[in-house]
């Protein structure tokens, strides 16, 4: 026969990750809140001209 | 499609996600730069096999684990970095991008086994030791106020599963004021309707007065802290409770709350 079900070991371990990640999940929240403003503000030009730079370049090429 | 086109979308996260990693805005930015560069010189390439944004985070990843990981020093006490910043720094490097890919940017344990480079049992595995060391991190003393002994038998049981130490049981305001003058707690968990008709919310008003300490108000009547003057720092869980809602409310209490602060109260 078959064993389909998991065994208690590995149910509680998944158990043990589950409630481990809404803990994390908690603190993930107020975490977004805190970085908020690293979101919400503009990414530095220089980050957007170097991908601009090898777009050009690869264009250049074909 | 252009990089520019399919990786711009995504870079405001991979900064904050740099930040949260590396402690630091300027120092996070440092590898965002990096890894963009070796994309746009070739050395790198965006994954087929996934999305734009995991492949842009893979690429971050493999740049940041080769140098910034291991150039990691320890913060100073005095480097005037947030409380919060200095818990995640203490996670080690590898839990630590495990915790942030799903806690902080919503990536499913398959994206960030992707990202790391890992397999789904290694990012369990990696998300059950981030969860081990910030239990070991935020491990405080906590009072409990509550009257009724059988839901306080809970609670106890339940703070202490999660590595703390319960130091009083209080089931009136006098009780409790008397507890935290004997030993100041580093968590209180509260109900708001005592023993002796006294209330919950006034000892809680007592206690931080002198202390700077969160608080969780665990109650039935929640009503009775919305319409109030509802006393800061303070969390509500409404009864009866999911244990796995206290516990999370616990996590983010201690995981936000400023130690330096306390201290000074003290």
């Amino acid at each position: 026969m078959i064993e389909q079900r998991p065994s208690p070991e590995r149910r509680k371990a998944s158990a043990a990750l589950d409630e481990a990640r809404l803990r994390q999940q908690a603190i993930g929240v107020r975490l977004r809140q805190m970085f908020d403003e690293v979101v919400n503000e503009d990414v530095p030009e220089e980050f957007l001209e170097i991908l601009r730079r090898a777009d050009e370049r690869s264009q250049g090429k074909s | 499609m252009s990089l520019l086109a399919r990786l711009a979308p995504h870079l405001p996260y991979v900064r904050r996600y740099a930040r949260a990693l590396t402690g630091d805005q300027s120092t996070g930015d440092h590898y965002v730069r990096v890894a963009l560069e070796a994309l746009a010189a070739g050395e790198r390439t965006l994954a087929d096999n996934m999305t734009p944004r995991v492949a842009l985070y893979h690429v971050f990843h493999a740049i940041w684990c080769t140098s910034g990981a291991q150039l990691e020093a320890p913060l100073d006490d005095d480097s005037g970095v947030d409380d919060a910043t200095r818990r995640l720094m203490r996670i080690a490097p590898r839990s630590r991008q495990a915790f942030l890919l799903t806690a902080l940017e919503g990536f499913t344990p398959t994206e960030a086994a992707q990202i790391l480079g890992a397999d789904f049992a290694e990012v369990e595995k990696l998300i059950a030791e981030a969860q081990a060391e910030i239990d070991a991190e935020l491990a405080t003393e906590v009072l409990i106020i509550e009257d009724e002994p059988v839901i306080a038998a809970d609670i106890e049981a339940l703070v202490t599963e999660l590595g703390h130490t319960v130091v009083d049981i209080a089931a009136t305001r006098t009780e409790a004021v008397d507890a935290v003058a004997r030993k100041t707690p580093g968590l209180v968990l509260a109900d708001i309707q005592l023993a002796d008709g006294s209330s919950g919310i006034d000892a809680v008003k007592d206690i931080l007065q002198r202390y700077d300490v969160p608080v969780i108000f665990i109650t039935a009547f929640p009503e009775r802290l919305l319409t109030g003057e509802r006393p800061e720092p303070t969390f509500l869980i409404t009864k009866p409770f999911q244990p796995e809602t206290v516990k999370a409310a616990i996590g983010q209490a201690l995981f936000f709350h400023p130690r330096k602060a306390s201290k000074q109260a003290a």
